[in-house]
């Protein structure tokens, strides 16, 4: 086992390099929201907010306070499914690493905290074949227009208890990450051959954040939680190839949650986030390509935790939960994406449930995005199979 | 340990996770950027061309490894083969008759015969014709002898006698016709003794043609000598006098240089083209073919898929028509500071053409033919076009020198770009 949780962590940092991770939804806008949430916050419903017990997400700094030991907390989310656009379908798939957060306790009432996370992805791939005539020659194309990359969620924070109902959080960081766009044409068979196109567009993305959150537990079997994040603006640098940079407004959101234990085993969560600020879009008639708007959307989830079943010092937590969400662009004559999707998990934790010395858990959900339809086509349709394993290690 | 094992467990089926997967084939009319337009652009050569030269003179009849005997081929050329031998013998050793040898000194040549092996696939007679030998009787240079002089060195000029070269009257004459991949040419003591009497810079046998109309080539040359020893003059003997040197020499001989493509013939012609300076700068047409002017672009900011120089065969000039396919090879050239142009060094082969059949030169032809050049223009097109080895460029007919028609074309090549423009790809 690996002892010192900063080893741990340094492994997970390493290892949270770019993974191919599809929806052809992340052709729309800056690409498909990824919550920074690990598996038990997934099987709960996606939000990840005012959780009784660990969790590794960061969206409320707030929600770190009383952490008792240091820890290293990541997870890791493959995705396989179907994507069907206008009656014609194709599987995709890939992985991401959605968060990465350490706890480091400093005295009894302060925890700091440093997260890594997902927030927006934009990896997806699409290959056309075609016959097209050239001067006096018909060839055959083979099209490849791939996008990897994505924004990422890094941040710093501090929780500190004020008294043991009430903690507070502040949390500050940067939205960074890079996309790189390829856009490349063979021509298969073709005699004489011809030599491949093959472009790559980069880009490095930056810009600021900060969160201010609040937890609050009126009871011990009660968890309020709720946490404000203002974004700035994203630069968008060219970093390669004849790509322009750009800035976009990023929106601001508003989360909360909340957890109650219903009985001695039994935990239920909801929770919620609301973006806003978001600019409204102008449509550019001049423009060939439809203006890309982007909306204010909801996220919603919940779930059930039961933790009686218990061998010795360990606990398997068995959850079910389902997430729904508005997914924020589109092009201005499409019609909106969402997605819903259930689940259900386990998991396994060594020594006190609510502060245990190692964790693991595995969520399993099912689900759906649709959306971008237009006056004349159907749009796009994704199924999918999400899972999401975590694991984490405290010090004592 | 368990906890370990499940913890490692997990790691790794979250590593397996992490496979990529390929592209979807469907979701190709959701993205509009980045799409992907590829054309064909014509170009003349005034547009990409800086300058455009044929120039002789890269290989010689001397060095050339066969030799042409021609009269009035294509109701021009005049040629006649010439052949240098090592000097005849000045004694010998003779086996008397009763045994024993010794070295005779005091040879009389009577005679003799030359072979000369025909290449018939290389060579157009039309009819028979008459192939004459003759002892050549001036001081010639084999190196750079030509129809009009005898010696044409840097340092010496000597003019023939009789164009042509200076030869020996009678000489002796065999039909050929047409087929016949071998000449026996006997020829009589009078020549025989021209032969070993001339000096060293004199030596030499003569071949030409008479009546009819053809060029011949001829691939081999050997020689055999007869004479009586003074000490057996009831006997004669045949020595193998070996070949020492090969040249042609003929009439018309085109200039040097020429405004119009040309590669091969005995003299080795190189088409030398320098790319325009600014070619990345060019704007060219993108658009459909039955627009073509709905977009453009500079060709600095399109990718080369292909770049052809497309070369027109026409008859070369008149006598100096292939017999056989004209292979064409493209390479760059490199230039050095205060080297003139014909003295640049080839450098990097860039492009080789299917040979060019003998018939495409005809005055009917419309066949056109394509250089590979996209290696070359790659670099010149792209974003560092100052990086590119050479924006210079030679055709030429490998080996040089090693056929004696010249492969023509009208004018300069044109180019012909196929090329790949994407739309702009837009990050959001």
């Amino acid at each position: 086992m690996i002892r010192h949780p900063l080893l741990l962590a340094i492994v997970m940092i390493v290892s949270t390099a770019p993974v191919a991770a599809q929806s052809l939804l992340g052709t729309r806008g800056l690409g498909v929201p990824v919550a920074p949430v690990d598996a038990r916050g997934r099987a709960l419903g996606g939000i990840g907010v005012g959780l009784l017990g660990t969790s590794a997400s960061f969206l409320n700094p707030a929600d770190a306070a009383g952490a008792p030991r240091k820890g290293v907390l990541a997870a890791v989310q493959p995705i396989t499914g179907s994507v069907e656009v206008n009656g014609a379908s194709d599987g995709f798939g890939g992985a991401r690493f959605p968060v990465m957060n350490v706890l480091y306790p400093i005295g009894t009432r302060l925890v700091a905290t440093a997260g890594y996370g997902g927030f927006l992805d934009q990896s997806w791939a699409i290959r056309k074949e075609n016959r097209i005539v050239v001067g006096s020659d018909t060839l055959t194309t083979s099209d490849l227009l791939d996008s990897r990359g994505g924004i990422a969620r890094l941040q710093l924070g501090l929780a500190y208890t004020v008294t043991p109902e009430l903690a507070v959080g502040l949390g500050g960081g940067v939205y960074t990450g890079g996309l790189e766009r390829r856009v490349a044409r063979g021509f298969p068979g073709a005699e004489p051959p011809l030599q491949a196109y093959d472009e790559r567009f980069r880009w490095d993305y930056l810009a600021p954040h900060a969160t201010l959150g609040v937890r609050w537990d009126p009871d011990p079997a009660l968890r309020l939680s709720a946490a404000v994040t203002l974004s700035g603006v994203l630069a968008a640098d060219s970093a390669g190839g004849p790509a322009r940079s750009a800035t976009f407004d990023l929106p601001h959101r508003a989360v909360v949650g909340a957890s109650a234990m219903l009985g001695p085993d039994l935990m239920a969560t909801l929770g919620a986030e609301r973006t806003f600020g978001v600019a409204a879009t102008e449509s550019d008639p001049s423009q060939e390509v439809a203006t890309v708007a982007e909306r204010e959307t909801w996220r919603l989830g919940g779930g059930l935790e039961f933790t009686g079943v218990r061998r010795g010092a360990r606990t398997y937590p068995l959850r079910l939960g389902g997430s729904w969400l508005q997914l924020p662009f589109h092009r201005v004559d499409e019609e909106p994406a969402t997605e819903w999707a259930v689940g259900g998990g386990a998991g396994f934790r060594f020594g006190d449930v609510s502060a245990p010395l190692a964790l693991a858990d595995l969520t399993v959900e099912r689900g759906r995005r649709s959306g971008l339809a237009t006056a004349n086509t159907s749009g796009l349709s994704e199924s999918f199979w999400r899972f999401t394993f975590a694991v984490a290690v405290f010090g004592q | 340990m368990r906890g370990a094992a499940a913890l490692a467990l997990l790691l790794v089926v979250a590593a397996a996770a992490c496979t990529e997967e390929g592209p979807t084939a469907v979701g190709g009319d959701l993205v509009k950027g980045g799409e992907l337009r590829t054309f064909e652009v014509l170009l003349e050569p005034g547009q990409f061309l800086a300058l455009d030269t044929a120039i002789a003179g890269y290989a010689g009849p001397a060095g050339a490894g066969y030799q042409v005997v021609a009269n009035a081929y294509e109701g021009v050329l005049q040629a006649h083969a010439m052949t240098r031998f090592v000097s005849l013998p000045d004694s010998q050793q003779v086996v008397q008759t009763g045994g024993g040898t010794v070295w005779d000194r005091n040879l009389t040549f009577v005679g003799g015969q030359l072979t000369a092996v025909v290449d018939t696939l290389r060579s157009v007679v039309e009819g028979e014709v008459g192939v004459h030998l003759h002892a050549v009787r001036q001081a010639w240079d084999p190196a750079s002898a030509t129809w009009t002089h005898a010696v044409d060195s840097a340092a010496v000029r000597t003019l023939w006698e009789q164009p042509g070269g200076t030869r020996m009257v009678p000489g002796s004459t065999r039909a050929w016709a047409a087929g016949q991949d071998s000449l026996l040419l006997s020829f009589d003591s009078a020549t025989a003794a021209a032969l070993a009497e001339a000096t060293d810079d004199e030596q030499g046998l003569l071949l030409s043609m008479t009546g009819g109309q053809g060029r011949l080539r001829i691939s081999n040359m050997s020689l055999q000598v007869d004479f009586r020893p003074s000490t057996r003059p009831d006997t004669v003997i045949r020595v193998l006098v070996p070949v020492t040197r090969r040249t042609s020499v003929y009439t018309p001989r085109l200039a040097e240089r020429a405004a119009t493509a040309r590669v091969g013939g005995v003299e080795g012609w190189r088409t030398f083209l320098r790319m325009a300076p600014t070619l990345e700068d060019l704007v060219v047409p993108c658009g459909p073919s039955g627009d073509p002017g709905s977009c453009t672009v500079r060709l600095g900011n399109a990718v080369l898929n292909r770049a052809e120089l497309l070369l027109e065969p026409m008859p070369p000039p008149a006598g100096y028509a292939p017999t056989a396919a004209v292979p064409l090879t493209a390479t760059t050239v490199l230039r050095p500071a205060f080297v003139p142009l014909e003295r640049s060094p080839l450098a990097q082969v860039v492009g080789v053409a299917d040979a060019i059949p003998a018939s495409a030169f005809g005055a009917d032809s419309e066949t056109t033919v394509v250089v590979d050049v996209t290696g070359f223009l790659r670099p010149l097109l792209g974003s560092d076009a100052q990086a590119a080895a050479s924006d210079w460029l030679a055709l030429f007919s490998p080996p040089e020198g090693g056929r004696f028609g010249v492969g023509a074309f009208s004018g300069a090549p044109r180019l012909r770009l196929v090329l790949t423009v994407a739309t702009e790809v837009q990050l959001r």
